[in-house]
């Protein structure tokens, strides 16, 4: 009896087994393209209609949309970039967007589970939508890049390579001193030198999830921008102290420069503001303290010379202060020349004037004598990046850069330029030294 | 009498085991077991607390609150020291992976299933159990502040089908009048291999 009983026993559990194990698995189903050959997702839009009346006023649905650039949906790769899901960053830096990394390792394909619906992906978890949203925000930028920038991808892809995405990676942080596992939260970032995106993990104080949010992401893509345009696409650290000292005009050096990494993320600023219509990069997702109303650049909440204090009631946000009085000033000259900076042609036209401008300054710098700029820090010489402002010292920086960027300007709106320069960076960081090409 | 649960005087039918224990399993043991000598049958229920381990965040975790309610039929006699333990359980999870507050995707899981174990009688009572069920989850999608969801598909209801394989090890108190079992259950989730594993601790009480 206990024979048979064993064997029956055996013999319905493989059955059981079987089939179950036979149809068991996280496969969804194969996700047919349209007619125009693209897929077709319900994802997180930016709607840009938000933006017409108001800069600062943002809005977001979930709808369905064409991926359009997408060629393989469950690697989530295609043409400009792929998205990786998990893997371990380690980091040797942190500054605000910006990350220093020399290695990533792992990462892997994204879990995407989806269902589909008269053609059309529908996501079945957080991290689906998550995904298949970011992914959606990176080829809006990219599509955006032409009007926004005056590249064609095709250009820009040939020039930069294709980029990954880094969704969640675990961190490890690495120091001379120190090694350690951390969790990083409520913000992306770029590795410059690297065409990598940081998505970190998603948070529950974050509104609009940063991962989805095109301000967002296209900031990050404005730090890619910087490198191909100012970095003229030769970013790289400096790793002694000679390199620094001897090349007062090169790549390390400004690589290292506060005053320089204020820019890149005004600049990135700008170019978020010029894809969006928005000044308010991250209210929409983050609204702590008083950081989304410093980053708000349609607000004149301080100026260059306020920052001496080194008061966080006046700006807490280190170098982003200095980027958003370059946005500032960017949006201000364009007001200040009759733009209607509502309008997306007219927004992308300076925007496209900023860009191509930038891709000069460093030329500019390079023919200037030590009255225009001066020779690094001690700190920039010691391939370190401050902590703080020194008003005079950083002023010199900026007034530098901002001089450089004058000449590479149209010269009929340079007028407009300098009176936004004056007002905002003043003469602590708009030193009348720099002001030459000012009518 | 066994070692972990007290013989019973009352009469319990196979029949009524098999529908009160397990629907399917049950069924299945009834007939043989109907005449076995020195057969005896016990139920009991409880509680178990456990937490399920779900793959989120790249590669990283989350731990979801699982309570179940759990209903064991103990059947023995004719295997030695080895007694049968079809089970049946029901539980409910409802914490959510962390997410932003304007965009979330919530899933609630109901699930019901049942299992066939077998456990050794001896000091402590080690078991091993082989079950299947379904969860039934709802998927809400949850927007918040400037997001609005004029046409989505993400919210419905879905039916998996799981598998799971079940090891713990059962220490009887009060001559097995409670049973405290810490376990560990790997699951195998239909269109859901997020899922993996879920430990926990049950607490059950015989009842006949």
């Amino acid at each position: 009896m206990k024979m048979q009983m064993t064997r029956r026993f055996v013999s319905l559990a493989s059955l059981f087994l079987g089939v179950f194990f036979a149809g068991c698995n996280d496969k969804s189903p194969s996700a047919p393209k349209d007619a125009a050959g693209h897929y077709r997702a319900q994802v997180l839009v930016f709607d840009s209609a938000s933006t017409q009346s108001d800069e600062a006023t943002t809005a977001f649905q979930v709808k369905e949309v064409a991926i359009e650039s997408l060629q393989d949906l469950e690697s989530l790769s295609g043409a400009y970039f792929e998205i990786l899901e998990g893997g371990q960053l380690f980091i040797q830096d942190i500054a605000g967007s910006q990350v220093q990394s020399d290695k990533f390792t792992g990462g892997g394909k994204p879990r995407l589970r989806y269902t589909m619906k008269d053609g059309v992906i529908v996501p079945r978890d957080y991290n689906t939508l998550l995904l298949l949203s970011a992914y959606y925000q990176f080829e809006t930028v990219w599509r955006s890049l032409k009007g926004v920038t005056g590249f064609t991808p095709e250009a820009f892809l040939a020039s930069m390579g294709k980029f990954r995405i880094m969704f969640e990676p675990k961190i490890r942080i690495e120091t001379d001193d120190s090694t350690l596992d951390a969790t990083i939260k409520l913000n992306a970032a770029f590795v410059p030198g690297k065409q990598q995106f940081i998505l970190f993990q998603r948070s529950n104080l974050e509104k609009v999830p940063l991962a989805a949010n095109l301000q967002v992401i296209a900031h990050e893509f404005g730090h890619a921008l910087f490198e191909k345009t100012f970095f003229e696409n030769k970013f790289s650290r400096c790793e002694g102290e000679e390199e620094v000292i001897l090349n007062r005009t090169g790549v390390k050096r400004f690589a290292q420069e506060f005053a320089i990494t204020g820019i890149n993320e005004g600049f990135a600023d700008v170019i978020s503001w010029g894809v969006t219509g928005s000044t308010d990069i991250l209210r929409s997702s983050i609204d702590l303290g008083d950081s989304a109303d410093e980053r708000n650049f349609a607000s004149e909440k301080f100026t260059f010379s306020s920052l001496g204090s080194n008061d966080d009631e006046v700006c807490s946000g280190r170098f982003y202060c200095i980027g958003s009085l370059f946005a500032r000033s960017v949006r201000s000259a364009a007001l200040g020349r009759g733009v209607n900076t509502k309008v997306a042609a007219q927004r992308q036209a300076v925007t496209t004037e900023v860009v191509t401008a930038v891709s000069k300054v460093q030329a500019s710098l390079r023919t200037f004598d030590t009255g225009l700029l001066p020779a690094p820090s001690v700190d920039v010489a010691g391939c370190s990046t401050p902590s703080n402002i020194d008003l005079t010292y950083d002023g010199k920086i900026t007034g530098a850069f901002l001089a450089a960027f004058l000449k590479n300007v149209p010269p009929a709106n340079r007028a407009s330029y300098c009176t936004a320069f004056k007002k905002t960076f003043g003469a602590e960081g708009f030193p009348t030294a720099v002001r030459g090409d000012c009518p | 009498m066994s070692r972990f649960r007290r013989s019973c005087s009352c009469v319990v039918s196979t029949a009524s085991l098999a529908l009160s224990a397990s629907a399917f399993f049950g069924v299945f043991f009834a007939a043989p077991s109907a005449h076995a000598e020195g057969f005896e049958a016990h139920l009991a229920s409880g509680l178990g607390l456990g937490f399920q381990n779900r793959n989120e965040y790249g590669t990283g975790s989350f731990s979801r609150f699982h309570p179940e309610f759990v209903t064991y039929g103990y059947l023995g006699g004719f295997l030695g020291p080895v007694w049968l333990r079809p089970g049946l359980r029901v539980a409910y999870a409802s914490e959510q992976p962390e997410m932003p507050q304007g965009l979330r995707v919530e899933e609630r899981d109901l699930s019901f299933g049942g299992e066939l174990g077998f456990v050794y009688d001896w000091y402590v009572v080690p078991s091993l159990a082989l079950g299947g069920g379904v969860i039934s989850r709802q998927v809400k999608l949850v927007t918040k502040g400037v997001i609005s969801s004029s046409e989505n598909d993400i919210s419905k209801k879905e039916t998996l089908p799981f598998l799971h394989l079940q090891a713990g090890v059962g220490i009887p108190l009060w001559k097995g009048f409670m049973v405290v079992e810490p376990l560990y259950r790997y699951s195998w989730v239909e269109r859901d291999a997020r899922i993996t594993y879920t430990y926990g601790l049950e607490m059950t009480f015989q009842i006949l």
